[in-house]
């Protein structure tokens, strides 16, 4: 496997803001790469750095191991799929389609025929004629992805593309991008703000906060392995556990990350498993979420929150419980 | 319908006294003032000392009479007249092309010469002149005249040049060059009666014994003389102190223009003097009219008296290069000095031929060309 | 005590009536413009339709007030239609120089400056609006005139020769620059360029920063994003500003009069026609040509797809 993008050290400063500060990166060639951090974290400003809408500050940007210092967009072998689409407005969406086929210089017949083919690859055989201003959100979202998918970029680069879908149309989405990325193999770089589309979709992913890259790793590790108490916190919402408590039940004295679902909420009279670690405190809240029941404990002044699967138990709202979990799921985080 | 019947009783009523009104007997005397008077003039006809503070007619009046002086200047006779069809104004400064216009049209009245106490002094030669004189009828009383005089850079012309032809046709001036592009025509088709004046000279054959009065052949010569004299005009000239400009900054040499240009010109201490040609010259002679409507007759009786005080035509003629309406505002003005008259053209009246409007009624040939035809000959004049 | 009985304040329940009657509240915003439209507007327009019907009795110089063709046959005549042409072509000339210049001002006033920048720069373009058209005209008669800045510039740099090679094109030359057509064209340029500029700027503003991202992603070089992207979409705010400096060139009657070389534009003829001439009539008529004129250019704008993108 290739490199397909790779960063040295990269940063790109506004002023006083380090936008991006600092990053190394590699993403392999066919893989599907997943930014994901809060707004203003870099991972946008990094996606604009790929594809060359901006320069680094300092520091060296590699495409298939090419120096890409000073190239212009329209000179890299990448595509991109903006937040908002960016559909021309007053072409169709056919022209669209083959609008960079068009700046290429090729023939008028042939640049129809692939666009046509690249509108059916996303579903929308028939809409050739059609102008953005007549399309849904998720249509418009599909065109965009033809538009880019039509030049047979070497990567692809999408920025937030199913932020402004519902619900019901972002899962279908997420879907259909895995099987595209599946059947073409080219490598593709998704940047996103939702953890569980992150996690979800790529392959792997790399969170940002304050312009670094706090973690790389496969969805399973940022979720299983944080190593920051950032990353535990944005992926999942995590209990971060303080040294002293962590101590206290059986853990190194460290910052720890425990996730709701490996916590077993007791109700009094019920046992434990060996070698669970246990401590007992008062509901404070339950939040009904469908399949699962989030349960907020005060234990002592320390708020942990376990989730229950929906109809296993009754809990009594302010009633005291015991929570209980194995000390391997007590995940231990790099101190900050 | 009583409501109906006295509405229209009552407009009929109100249409009655407006005639009546309008009928105008003379006035028979001047009343109090009524604090103020509104006049329609050219620039730099009604000074107050605010240009210089030499040339001042204005405060004096004010201050004997109480009535508050109001000028609104406009450029051409046609604003004049478009001003008074307007209305709301008292006086007018009335060029020839403009005065019989308003008499036509009914915008002013006649004045009564007898409540004119220096009516005596006004210059013979324009007591009972056509262009305010309606049938016997006074319709204002005379202002101001002067030429339309060849205006020429002295540093080309040793000499002044004894005729229009410098203007009308291509040839070389005394400093070797041609003339083409640097003389200058009026931008107005009155201008047509210069040209026609030149011709009566020039052409005694065609027979033009009237510069406004022009039948078609005579006219069809003149028109030739003007497009021909298009390839020579750089740029026609409208308003005076563009002409100004041109003089001092588009090497304009020659062109016909008024004392007025030439005065601030020479002011200016630039090479410019003036002459009026062997041929003669076109002329104006401003009258000051009164609205038929005027809202202060008794201000403006007071102003028309004081218009020909021999001190205010003094000052205005040194003032605007003009001549004076009374002849005995030639001697002894500190402004104007005893060689200003002559020197304005006072001894030319008889080789002027005041701007008057040209018609088809005509008493030369009976059959003239008007001035409409006038008017879309010199639009394709210009346009050549 | 119950809170019903508390009476309402009047201006709440005037406020409730229009809230649910707000078809009225518009009505009530829009019929005193429409019938300001609709009388002196419309009404003045059709006055002056009226009067191009009537003529003008060539013996007495008056008008007749008979429906008659007559005047239109007079517009016709090649005189006039000569004069017709000669400022539909500047006017033409007029647009397309101002929509060349002001395209490179509005671009960067769009996409570039920020802030202060961006508050000078409307200083920039607005401010020649704020002074007098004449001392404007006037100005540039000085700056235009034989012995003006601009020559005096050439001679400085030798280049003398190249403004008199200029001044002696046939046609568009004369005697210095403020007596050619060259003159008219650079000072109507100058007075509407204001004009082009903001609603192309407008225009320029309206296209999302993406959309010429998207072309340069898509292989687009800037010249190639400029023909299919920003052009296409900044053209309706050019158009909108063609319109003005069009129509604009088209019945003004002062510049023609101060710089250039007297040879008559609409706008001259109609202040000679109806001021000197007295021919109110023919003026008419000559009002109609601009009118005529802009009818044709909005329907050719239209057929080019000007507006499509609105």
């Amino acid at each position: 496997m290739s490199i397909a993008v790779n960063f040295q050290n990269v940063s790109r400063h506004f002023g006083q803001v380090r936008a991006v500060d600092g990053v190394t990166l590699d993403i392999e060639e066919g893989e599907f790469f997943a930014m994901l951090g809060p707004s203003g974290s870099g991972k946008t400003t990094c996606l604009r750095l790929i594809a060359g809408f901006d320069q680094p500050s300092t520091g060296h940007i590699r495409i298939f191991g090419e120096i890409a210092d000073g190239l212009p967009p329209y000179r890299r072998n990448v595509n991109t799929v903006f937040q908002d689409y960016a559909l021309f407005p007053h072409m169709t969406v056919g022209a669209n389609v083959a609008y960079g086929l068009m700046i290429k210089g090729m023939p008028r017949a042939e640049r129809e025929q692939k666009a046509r083919e690249a509108l059916s690859l996303v579903k929308l055989n028939g809409f050739e004629q059609r102008r953005p201003s007549q399309l849904s959100g998720g249509q418009r979202q599909r065109v965009a992805l033809a538009r880019a998918l039509v030049n047979k970029p070497r990567v692809l680069l999408l920025d937030e593309p199913l932020g402004a879908l519902d619900l019901k149309l972002r899962e279908q989405m997420q879907e259909e991008l895995r099987s595209l990325h599946h059947d073409l193999g080219i490598t593709f770089v998704f940047v996103t703000h939702d953890q569980g589309e992150a996690l979800s979709m790529a392959d792997r992913v790399a969170i940002f906060n304050e312009g670094r890259i706090v973690q790389i790793g496969t969805p399973s590790e940022v979720y299983e392995r944080p190593h920051t108490r950032f990353v535990a916190s944005f992926v999942g919402s995590s209990n971060v556990l303080t040294p002293d408590f962590a101590a206290a039940n059986g853990g190194p004295r460290a910052w720890t990350s425990l996730r709701p679902e490996k916590i077993d909420v007791l109700l009094p009279g019920e046992i434990p498993k060996t070698g669970q670690a246990i401590v007992s405190g008062q509901v404070s809240s339950l939040q009904y979420q469908g399949a699962v029941v989030r349960v907020a404990v005060n234990v002592a002044g320390t708020r942990l929150v376990a989730t229950v699967p929906t109809g296993a138990k009754t809990i009594p709202d302010g009633g005291t419980v015991s929570l209980a979990w194995d000390r391997s799921s007590a995940v231990v985080m790099e101190p900050e | 319908m009583n409501f109906l019947k006295t509405a229209i009783a009552s407009i009929a009523a109100l249409a009655t006294t407006a005639g009546i009104g309008m009928a105008q007997d003379l006035k028979t005397e001047i009343g109090p003032g009524e604090g103020q008077v509104d006049i329609v003039a050219w620039p730099g006809y009604i000074e107050r000392g605010e240009t210089d503070k030499n040339y001042d007619w204005v405060t004096e009046f004010e201050k004997t009479t109480q009535c508050k002086v109001n000028v609104k200047t406009a450029a051409t006779s046609d604003e004049m007249v478009t001003l008074m069809n307007q209305g709301g104004f008292d006086l007018v400064t009335a060029s020839g092309d403009a005065s019989l216009r308003l008499v036509a049209g009914k915008k002013v009245q006649p004045v009564n010469i007898e409540l004119i106490k220096d009516w005596a002094s006004v210059d013979d030669r324009l007591k009972d002149a056509p262009w305010h004189t309606v049938d016997g009828v006074h319709y204002g009383v005379p202002y101001q005249w002067g030429p339309n005089v060849l205006a020429y850079n002295t540093k080309i012309f040793q000499e002044p040049p004894k005729s229009w032809s410098v203007v009308f046709e291509e040839q070389n001036l005394p400093d070797g060059k041609s003339n083409k592009g640097r003389v200058q025509a009026f931008d107005g088709p009155i201008y047509v009666a210069d040209a026609a004046l030149y011709l009566m000279k020039k052409k005694p054959e065609l027979g033009i014994k009237n510069p406004y009065e022009l039948n078609k052949d005579q006219f069809a010569a003149v028109i030739d003389l003007l497009k021909g004299q298009r390839q020579l005009v750089g740029r026609y000239w409208h308003d005076a102190m563009v002409q100004i400009d041109d003089f001092k900054n588009e090497g304009v040499v020659a062109s016909s223009s008024w004392p007025f240009q030439v005065n601030l010109l020479e002011a200016d201490k630039q090479p410019v003097a003036s002459v009026v040609p062997d041929e003669g010259a076109t002329g104006w002679a401003d009258t000051t009219m009164l609205h038929s409507e005027a809202p202060h007759p008794n201000c403006a009786y007071m102003w028309l008296n004081h218009s020909i005080s021999a001190k205010l035509q003094g000052d205005l003629a040194a003032w605007f290069g003009s001549v004076p309406a009374v002849p005995a505002a030639c001697k002894g003005n500190a402004l104007l000095t005893d060689a200003g008259c002559a020197t304005n053209g006072f001894d030319n009246f008889d080789k002027i031929w005041f701007w008057r409007t040209p018609t088809a009624k005509c008493e030369a040939e009976g059959n003239c060309v008007p001035y409409s035809q006038w008017d879309k000959a010199y639009r394709e004049v210009m346009s050549q | 005590m119950s809170s019903s009985s508390i009476p309402a304040p009047i201006h709440s329940s005037v406020s409730d009536f229009f809230y649910r009657n707000s078809r009225l509240l518009t009505l009530l915003f829009i019929v005193p413009p429409l019938i300001w439209i609709g009388i002196v507007y419309v009404g003045s327009l059709f006055a002056l339709l009226l009067q191009s019907f009537y003529s003008l009795d060539e013996f007495s110089g008056l008008v007749v007030h008979e429906l008659t063709l007559a005047t239109y046959g007079h517009l016709f005549e090649s005189s006039n239609m000569v004069i017709v042409l000669r400022t539909t072509v500047m006017a033409t000339i007029v647009t397309i120089a101002s929509s060349i210049v002001s395209f490179p001002i509005a671009y960067y006033a769009a996409r570039y400056a920020k802030g202060g920048w961006k508050a000078l720069f409307y200083l920039a373009v607005m401010m020649p609006l704020w002074s007098s058209y004449l001392v404007k005209v006037y100005a540039w008669k000085l700056i235009l005139a034989k012995e003006g800045i601009i020559t005096w510039v050439a001679e400085k740099l030798h280049l003398g020769f190249v403004l008199e090679t200029l001044l002696s094109v046939p046609v568009i030359g004369g005697s210095s620059l403020s007596f050619s057509y060259i003159g008219t064209f650079l000072v109507f340029v100058y007075i509407w360029l204001p004009y082009m500029i903001l609603p192309t700027q407008a225009a320029l503003e309206r296209v999302p920063g993406s959309l010429i991202e998207a072309s340069a992603d898509l292989g687009a070089t800037p010249g190639q994003s400029l023909r299919t992207v920003i052009l296409p979409l900044a053209l309706p705010g050019v158009i909108a500003g063609s319109i003005f400096t069009f129509s604009l060139t088209l019945g003004d009657y002062i510049i023609p009069q101060i710089i250039g070389n007297s040879r008559p534009f609409i706008g001259s003829t109609v202040y000679a026609l109806q001021g000197t001439a007295g021919d109110i009539p023919l003026a008419a008529a000559f009002t109609v040509v601009p009118i005529v004129i802009m009818g044709i250019y909005l329907v050719i704008a239209r057929r080019l797809g000007a507006f499509d993108a609105l």
